[in-house]
């Protein structure tokens, strides 16, 4: 008997020692594997002379191309009674024609040559992109550019340009998802500050082809602008291409109109939009912070922790994992040029809205005032964002719209570094510092699409 | 794991293009591609792309919608969600104390689950019920660690790590730094072939409230889930792929269990890898943790379903009127398919496109006009689609009559020759661009040797594209295009307008 416990202790024993080898040792082990000497790839960049600034790199693995170009200008420059012409002026680019070519033609021409071709205008970036192949670089970047310089605004694709906003603007209502998102943006911004105002069919309506021409010739200019291109060229000939199609475009130094500042403050508000749906949508939070704050590194942590990380963010185990109450639940602690948006967005069964509320405000409560943060919280953070970081360079076009998108928005070229240092750098204090400085769930605008009872 | 409306018909778009283009381009795949088989029959695609130290990999079943029987809808997309939930090593701090709670809660669920089916649920019985039901749930939570899958993939850097459910195939994937390949191997794997069921009726109610979302509250996947059922007489095509809500919410830990054993088998299923790693270390790995899979045979599933044309459905939504139109078609091998292919490229693809030109850019009739010509799937006998979305005051019935008006055109004269080299052009760049991301090259070469059992397609599409011919067009579209075969379905706003 006793031989036989004996051997049971063995037993045990052995199957105690064998947890060095449990699955967590496992993933430990796993973990440890170094990640291999990485150079990160050259990327060319240059200003031409009449100021167009560019970012290449070559990648010969496919017969493709891609050319990105970027432009200041935006609805936020938007007169107030003009509304909708940054929109109108980014469709009217694409599909307006050419000094040289009807738009007919220039519909004819890209499709035959299968490219890819897209222009639009946000708040504050014009944004224009073209994929091909790239035996047709040279036919398909003089047509790219010269929607950009040299417009025709057809008035029929004007027409057209209006008719298809309005529907937009209409169809917009269909998706709460939609709504709940630009009526939460008013909420906070105001209804007419340029941060969240929408066009009106009426606005639409009363844009003018002299408008768009005015509101183009003031922005697309080389000097207000930055190209991104990757793919299978040679970069001194690609330059030579840039310089053929840019360099006898007019130039000018662009005088910004002033944009009105968001004024900050914090205020308990709601406003409930009635729609016969069996879900209510969320939007909840307020303001956030301008870009170039240095406190945005702890914060973004703070957010990847609140409920910007996949599944793993205290919002998502708690409202999903554990209640069940949501498919998606995430946060935003945003930053923008002028202060940018915190938001949390849910949609949730119709009569678990008041619950799903309560919950978000009590973990933003927790997150400000209770500083219970652990180091495993901030350790799966800070590991989550870091080792994604490597993604920045697993494509050529993605490396190149990147550099430009810094450049544009005012960083050095470098960032990358900087932002990894700061990354590593951010520790318990710094998160609930500034949790405790930006969160504000005593202020809280909310925004509420769904059911009317 | 978002697979719902106006995003649904996205997908198919997407993968639609992968289907109907390939590779008479300056691009050789097929020297790229590394093929080999487990013991256990799992068939596994490498490619390496050295431009940064990363890969993406994604494990593919054949099983979907497609696999599901009536009553219990949902199922594979049920399934995937559960995968998530761990194994007996990931998301649990002691499986020995777990697994009988595992245990109670699955007898006490199925038993909940089989009351609140009945017609009449005996209430006290149903609260009794869930009540037990919450203990053992919080009894089981004390050895659980919730989403550890998500927290060992996010920690070591995981992008786009998540799963999707189609009619045809289940799939799951992330990219991640190439130091990370033994730790996706080992996850991924755990996920497949040890999963364990913890939260599932939690899980069931997330997914509900996916279907309100996606279907309920969503015009265009209210559209989608009503062209299966007008459609389809019969057969898998007829359900949403998340299922119908009284179907899931009767689903069980059995049923799940059930599906997975039956389908998630070596020779059910595909990896792909593609990126910054050693062909002969990721076999090694590949060999050490698929190899357990088993090797037994999937059910074989039925193929052939008397589905015909000549359908209307009209219904009302709070939400601008929309229209589509769709067409009983075979699927591959049938080599209709590529005459198909060049037809929707015809028609919806670019502003030069027959419908694009005429009934959004001339007529300004529409907004929008897209096509997709293997909906809701590739497996089995499916639909030439298109979708129209009508500016006003044009209807959505004038947008269908003119969609008509230009099948019949097909019909009657012979595409320019000019259209049909844009079309193959069209093909041909198509696929190209979409091999341009690691992901998207993966998923390519997954979809087509899950779905066709043969990734070559995809290199030899270009060629099959090109040999079709003006008559071709011409004769599959009279043969497939009567005007009584159409199925039409009408969305208007809720008044009628």
């Amino acid at each position: 008997m006793t031989k036989r416990l004996i051997t049971l202790a063995i037993a045990l024993l052995l199957t105690c020692c064998q947890s060095d080898r449990s699955p967590k040792a496992e993933i430990e082990r796993m973990e440890k594997v170094p990640m291999p000497k990485f150079t990160e790839p050259t990327v060319d960049t240059g200003v031409l002379e009449n100021g167009l600034r560019y970012y290449l790199l070559e990648d010969h693995q496919l017969p493709v191309i891609q050319l990105n170009i970027i432009t200041k200008t935006g609805s936020i420059y938007e007169p107030a009674d003009k509304v909708g012409l940054a929109w109108l002026l980014g469709t009217a680019l694409r599909t307006g024609g050419t000094k040289n070519l009807a738009p007919e033609d220039v519909d004819r021409a890209f499709d035959n040559m299968a490219a890819a071709v897209g222009v639009g205008i946000g708040q504050e970036m014009g944004d224009g992109s073209i994929k091909i192949l790239s035996k047709d670089k040279e036919k398909a970047f003089s047509l790219f550019f010269d929607l950009l310089f040299a417009p025709r605004f057809e008035p029929k694709r004007v027409d057209l340009g209006k008719i298809k906003i309005i529907e937009a603007l209409k169809r917009e209502n269909d998706y709460p998802e939609q709504v709940v998102v630009r009526e939460f943006r008013k909420l906070v911004y105001g209804d007419a500050s340029p941060w969240a105002r929408r066009p009106s069919n009426e606005s639409v309506k009363a844009l003018k082809i002299d408008d768009l021409k005015k509101f183009h010739e003031k922005y697309f200019v080389p000097s207000n602008m930055i190209v991104a291109a990757a793919g299978d060229f040679d970069k001194a000939a690609f330059i030579e291409l840039l310089k053929k199609f840019t360099g006898n475009v007019a130039n000018h130094d662009v005088q910004f109109p002033e944009v009105a500042p968001v004024d900050l403050n914090f205020v308990n508000q709601e406003r409930k939009i009635a729609r016969p749906l069996t879900q209510s949508y969320i939007e909840a939070g307020h303001l956030g912070i301008k870009r170039h704050n240095p406190d945005k590194y702890a914060l973004e942590i703070m957010d990847t922790i609140l409920g910007a990380a996949d599944f793993k963010s205290r919002l998502m185990s708690d409202i999903r994992s554990d209640r069940g109450l949501a498919y998606t639940i995430s946060s935003d602690f945003g930053w923008g040029t002028d202060y940018g948006l915190f938001d949390v967005y849910v949609a949730t069964k119709a009569k678990s809205g008041a619950e799903v509320i309560n919950l978000i405000r009590g973990h933003l409560e927790r997150m400000k005032e209770k500083g219970d943060v652990t180091a495993s919280e901030l350790d799966f953070a800070k590991r989550s964002v870091l080792n994604r970081l490597i993604f920045e360079f697993d494509n050529s076009f993605k490396i190149v719209t990147q550099r430009a998108r810094y450049r544009f928005f005012g960083y050095p070229d470098d960032y990358w570094h900087i932002y990894r240092d700061a990354i590593e750098k951010v520790t318990i204090d710094d998160v609930k510092r500034v949790a405790r400085e930006y969160l504000h769930p005593d202020g809280l605008s909310i925004a509420i699409v769904g059911p009317a009872s | 794991m978002k697979i719902s409306g106006k995003r649904l018909l996205h997908y198919i778009v997407i993968i639609l293009i992968l289907v109907s283009a390939g590779a008479a381009y300056a691009y050789d795949l097929e020297k790229d591609v590394t093929e080999f088989k487990l013991p256990n029959g799992m068939r596994w695609l490498l490619v390496l792309r050295h431009q940064a130290p990363v890969f993406s990999g994604v494990v593919m079943i054949r099983a979907g919608g497609a696999d599901e029987k009536p009553g219990k809808t949902g199922l594979a997309h049920m399934f995937e969600h559960m995968a998530f939930k761990g194994s007996s090593k990931l998301g649990t701090t002691d499986f020995a104390k777990e697994k009988p709670i595992l245990d109670e809660i699955e007898r006490v669920g199925e038993e909940l689950t089989a009351e609140t089916q009945k017609e009449k649920p005996d209430e006290k019985k149903v609260a009794e019920l869930a009540a037990h039901l919450k203990s053992l749930q919080d009894d089981a939570s004390k050895y659980q660690i919730k989403n550890e899958v998500w927290e060992v993939m996010g920690r070591n850097g995981a992008a786009d790590l998540n799963a999707y459910t189609s009619k045809d195939v289940t799939a799951y994937h992330a990219s991640m730094p190439i130091n990370r390949l033994e730790l996706w191997m080992d996850v991924i794997s755990q996920m497949v072939a040890d999963p364990v069921y913890r939260e599932f009726y939690t899980e069931r109610s997330v997914i509900l409230e996916e279907r309100r979302s996606g279907i309920d509250n969503d015009p265009d996947g209210k559209m989608a889930e009503l062209i299966g059922e007008t459609a389809f007489q019969e057969g898998p095509y007829r359900w949403p792929v998340i299922g119908q809500g009284k179907d899931v919410a009767g689903l069980t830990i059995a049923d799940a269990r059930a599906f997975h054993n039956e389908f998630y088998v070596g020779p059910n299923m595909v990896g792909v890898l593609v990126g910054d790693f050693k062909i002969d270390e990721a076999k090694r790995l590949i060999e050490k943790y698929f190899g357990k899979l088993p090797s037994t045979k999937p059910p074989v599933a039925k193929e052939e379903f008397a589905n015909k044309g000549g359908a209307e459905k009209r219904f009302g939504f709070d939400a601008e009127p929309a229209s589509v139109l769709a067409y009983h078609k075979p699927t591959l091998p049938d080599p209709a398919e590529f005459v198909f292919d060049v037809i929707e490229v015809l028609l919806c693809s670019g502003p030069t496109s027959r419908l694009e030109k005429r009934l959004v850019y001339d007529e300004k009739a529409a907004r929008d006009v897209s096509c997709a010509d293997d909906y809701p799937g590739s497996r089995l006998s499916n639909l030439l689609l298109v979708w129209m979305e009508p500016n006003r005051p044009h209807s959505p019935d004038e947008l269908v009559s003119k969609v008509q008006e230009e099948l019949e055109r097909i019909k009657r004269e012979p595409v320019t020759d000019e259209e049909l080299l844009r079309v193959r052009t069209k093909v041909m760049a198509s696929i190209l661009y979409s091999l341009e991301k690691n992901m998207g090259l993966a998923m390519s070469l997954a979809e087509f040797e899950a779905i066709f059992n043969d990734w070559r397609l995809i290199a030899k599409y270009p060629k099959l594209v090109d040999e079709v011919t003006k008559e071709d067009i011409m004769r599959i579209a009279k043969e497939y295009f009567p005007k009584d075969a159409a199925v039409k379905v009408v969305r208007t706003r809720s008044n009628g307008k």
